[in-house]
């Protein structure tokens, strides 16, 4: 059924004189579940509204440069997780942060963002996660928040199931050792 | 209970909600406001090719300015001092061209003596002259010429 409607999504979006109206379709489509994605990486509300709205403009920019190799889905994933890690980044080189106080300056974010609401034990989730590398914390996510089957996850990361399986177990490790030892 | 079944009750404690929220009507303006982004974009993109052009018409019009000076005084001065130096190589090859014709009718020991006696610096005496005028002239046409 999403295949379907993608696909006509797609066509639409070929044709100069349905693309505008085709492209908002896909933005109606694929805005919630982007919006959480990039969230769960930038964590603060106001940078996910603006890597939201740079994923979706990189998406109009290069229409036509989506070749159908991937679904429609994987692409924007794809190009959701790359501009939310270019987001971090660029965060890391305007503060001059060394990389290990990477994550104190997203969980500072995080504390003053009004948007926030979890207790406690999901605050500390939050900064177990944010101690493990971007592709881990990724991954992490994906599987544990979205429960994403692994070859899908594959397809969007282009990384075998058998290194995201062992991601995955790794990060579930370091996860608990944190949540254990900072009580 | 093994410290691993304590760990994942932590981790199930946590749960697998997001902790987040977000402003109310944000999934219902967000399109309308990616619209304003894009266009605005392309507002923009469109801008900085006009002010690529803007940066580039005072260059153009200088190196317009310096191929006109060109065209109007270099390439006449040009041409005219070309035109005079093509006559004076042409009266030069005709000069040359007369000499060749000359020299051409002229055998290759005559022209070698001539050479020699031209690069001679030997002094003709009295007794020569004399002899080179009895043997030419007769004694009347020395008498007229004597007694003009």
């Amino acid at each position: 059924m999403i295949r379907d409607s993608d696909q006509e999504l797609i066509e639409n979006l070929r044709k100069e004189s349905t693309r505008d109206q085709a492209f908002r379709g896909l933005v109606l489509k694929y805005q919630e579940r982007l919006y959480w994605h990039i969230r769960k990486i930038v964590l603060n509300h106001d940078d996910t509204d603006d890597v939201l709205q740079n994923t979706f403009l990189k998406v109009w920019k290069n229409l036509d440069g989506f070749r159908e190799e991937s679904t429609l889905f994987t692409w924007l994933y794809r190009i959701a997780t790359n501009e939310s890690l270019t987001f971090i980044s660029a965060q890391k080189r305007r503060a001059l942060v060394p990389m290990n106080e990477v994550s104190d300056l997203i969980k500072n974010k995080l504390d003053s963002d009004e948007y926030y609401e979890g207790t406690e034990i999901q605050k500390k989730l939050q900064q177990a996660i944010l101690k493990l590398p971007d592709k881990q914390r990724i991954v992490f996510n994906m599987r544990y928040f979205e429960e994403m089957p692994y070859q899908e996850m594959s397809g969007i990361l282009k990384t075998s199931v058998g290194a995201l399986k062992a991601s995955y177990h790794h990060a579930v490790r370091k996860v608990e050792d944190y949540l254990t030892n900072r009580e | 209970m093994g410290n691993s079944d304590f760990t994942s009750k932590k981790l199930q404690e946590a749960g697998r909600d997001l902790p987040f929220r977000v402003p109310q009507q944000y999934f219902d303006d967000f399109p309308s406001r990616l619209q304003s982004r894009i266009a605005q974009e392309s507002q923009s993109a469109m801008a900085k090719n006009i002010r690529f052009i803007d940066y580039l018409k005072p260059a153009l019009g200088l190196a317009a300015a310096f191929a006109a000076v060109f065209m109007l005084i270099y390439q006449p001065a040009y041409m005219i001092t070309n035109q005079v130096a093509i006559s004076k190589n042409a009266t030069t090859n005709n000069l040359d061209e007369k000499v060749i014709n000359l020299v051409e009718h002229v055998d290759d020991h005559t022209f070698f003596s001539l050479l020699e006696n031209g690069a001679s610096t030997e002094k003709i005496d009295n007794e020569e002259i004399e002899t080179f005028i009895a043997a030419n002239y007769s004694d009347y046409d020395i008498y007229l010429e004597t007694h003009k």
